[in-house]
């Protein structure tokens, strides 16, 4: 995944850049308000959620450091599409809408970073797409345990540092909570995971990417 | 029999002034109409490949495209659908990495080529036009997270309905209600992101159910009401 590292360096120097500390559960935005600003992340992690009719809410991305969030909304000047949840102690670096316009407005060579911001987050979405209408359920787990392990790092070279309850990781996943639990008892008695009380611990990271890269 | 076949007028083409380009000045129009290059794709043909690194646009100036993914066994998931007006490949080129769709003809199509260059001196030179496609992209984005939605949640059946009302809102429908657009059932199927078969199945219950009528490839939608009521949109 390309980091937007440039567009996110410029906000970071901004006159009017605001630091924003969040604990874990805060809510950094919801879905359907008008945003205020955008916000970049220093550190953490987030959730993006998005309700459904019948569900509670699904995570459509996960957001780590270096991504921004809410500049479609701005551009575009419509409500948050999208609700934004931290999961773990999260900094963002906070740049109001307005001096974000005037930031854009100011060189054109800024509108083609924003542009590029926009569509590295696109193409998460649609990889995440092709994924969920096309994999086979067992992939579908390994790719996403692969994902999290890419994305957010091993403690101790074995845990995962991303804590998901059960029915967050299956509502990614598209998939019901009991299914994918049976996946992953099916891993862990294969000797590639072990999950205990939220914690998912890699064992053997190769079965997974051979698992992930399978064909049907 | 060779076609006579005129290279579309940048100057009056609907389709440039339908899209981000209708920002463009004269002079700027004049320098697109010169750099640009012209082709007619056949049905079925592809116009990029998925992993190519991308050296230019396409814009659309009339036909019906579609940009898929190939799975394992050579599935395909559409991603998306463009007609006259639209552009394709601009995704990659911004950001410059290699496309992660292929586009394929599903209509005969009349496709236009701005080179990289050019389409990057009038973004940098133009800043309406700029502005423009950061709105093209959050609208994109946005779309992006309602397909992730609807696909996660939705029964084949409501998506096969939402499938084919979004084919009338987005081809349109002529005066007989019959959608704009002979569309094959693999097509629709790999929209949907469902097997073949299930949508040859789906559309004979909807075809019992009265809801559409077939015209050949194409559709009517004889029971608008039934249809959206089908496919459970509320908004």
């Amino acid at each position: 995944m390309v980091l937007n590292l440039e567009l996110y360096d410029i906000i970071r120097s901004q006159k009017g850049a605001d630091i924003k500390e969040f604990k874990k559960n805060d809510c950094i935005y919801h879905e359907g308000e008008i945003p205020e600003g955008i916000h970049c992340i220093d550190s953490g992690k987030i959730k993006i959620l998005k309700s459904e009719i019948n569900v509670k809410n699904r995570i459509v991305q996960l957001a780590s450091k270096g991504e921004i969030l809410g500049i479609h909304a701005i551009v575009n000047n419509h409500p948050y599409t999208s609700t934004a949840v931290v999961m773990d102690k999260t900094k963002t670096i906070f740049l109001s809408s307005d001096n974000f316009i005037k930031l854009v407005e100011s060189d054109n060579s800024y509108k083609f970073l924003v542009m590029k911001s926009l569509c590295s987050s696109i193409d998460t979405m649609e990889s995440h797409i092709s994924m969920i209408s096309d994999k086979q359920s067992e992939q579908r787990c390994a790719q996403t345990l692969l994902m999290l392990i890419n994305k957010y790092g091993l403690k101790n070279k074995k845990i995962l540092k991303i804590k998901l309850s059960l029915d967050e990781l299956a509502s990614y996943m598209c998939m019901s909570r009991g299914y994918m639990k049976k996946i992953m008892i099916d891993f862990s008695t294969n000797g590639i995971l072990n999950f205990e009380s939220g914690e998912i611990t890699i064992l053997d990271k190769k079965q997974l990417e051979i698992i992930a890269q399978k064909a049907n | 029999v060779k076609n006579f076949f005129e290279t579309p007028s940048c100057e009056s083409c609907a389709s440039r002034l339908s899209n981000v380009f209708c920002s463009l000045n004269d002079n700027q129009v004049n320098e697109l109409a010169l750099d640009k290059s012209c082709n007619i794709y056949k049905k079925a043909q592809l116009i990029f490949y998925e992993g190519n690194r991308p050296t230019g646009l396409y814009c659309v100036n009339q036909g019906k495209i579609k940009i898929f993914q190939t799975g394992e066994e050579g599935k395909e998931q559409i991603l998306r659908l463009a007609k006259e007006g639209d552009l394709l490949g601009y995704r990659a080129l911004i950001s410059g990495e290699p496309y992660s769709a292929s586009a394929a003809v599903m209509e005969d199509a009349v496709v236009c080529y701005i080179p990289r260059k050019t389409f990057f001196e009038l973004l940098q030179k133009n800043s309406e036009l700029s502005n423009k496609m950061m709105q093209l992209l959050s609208h994109d984005l946005k779309e992006a997270e309602a397909r992730i939605t609807g696909l996660a949640q939705k029964p084949v059946r409501e998506r096969m309905a939402e499938t084919i009302l979004m084919l009338r809102e987005f081809y349109g429908s002529d005066d007989d209600e019959i959608i704009n657009a002979s569309i094959s059932r693999e097509d629709i199927a790999g929209i949907v992101g469902t097997s073949t078969e299930t949508c040859i199945r789906i559309i004979a219950d909807f075809k019992h159910e009265k809801l559409i009528v077939l015209a050949g490839k194409r559709i009517k939608v004889a029971n608008l009401h039934g249809l959206i009521k089908a496919a459970h949109v509320f908004d």
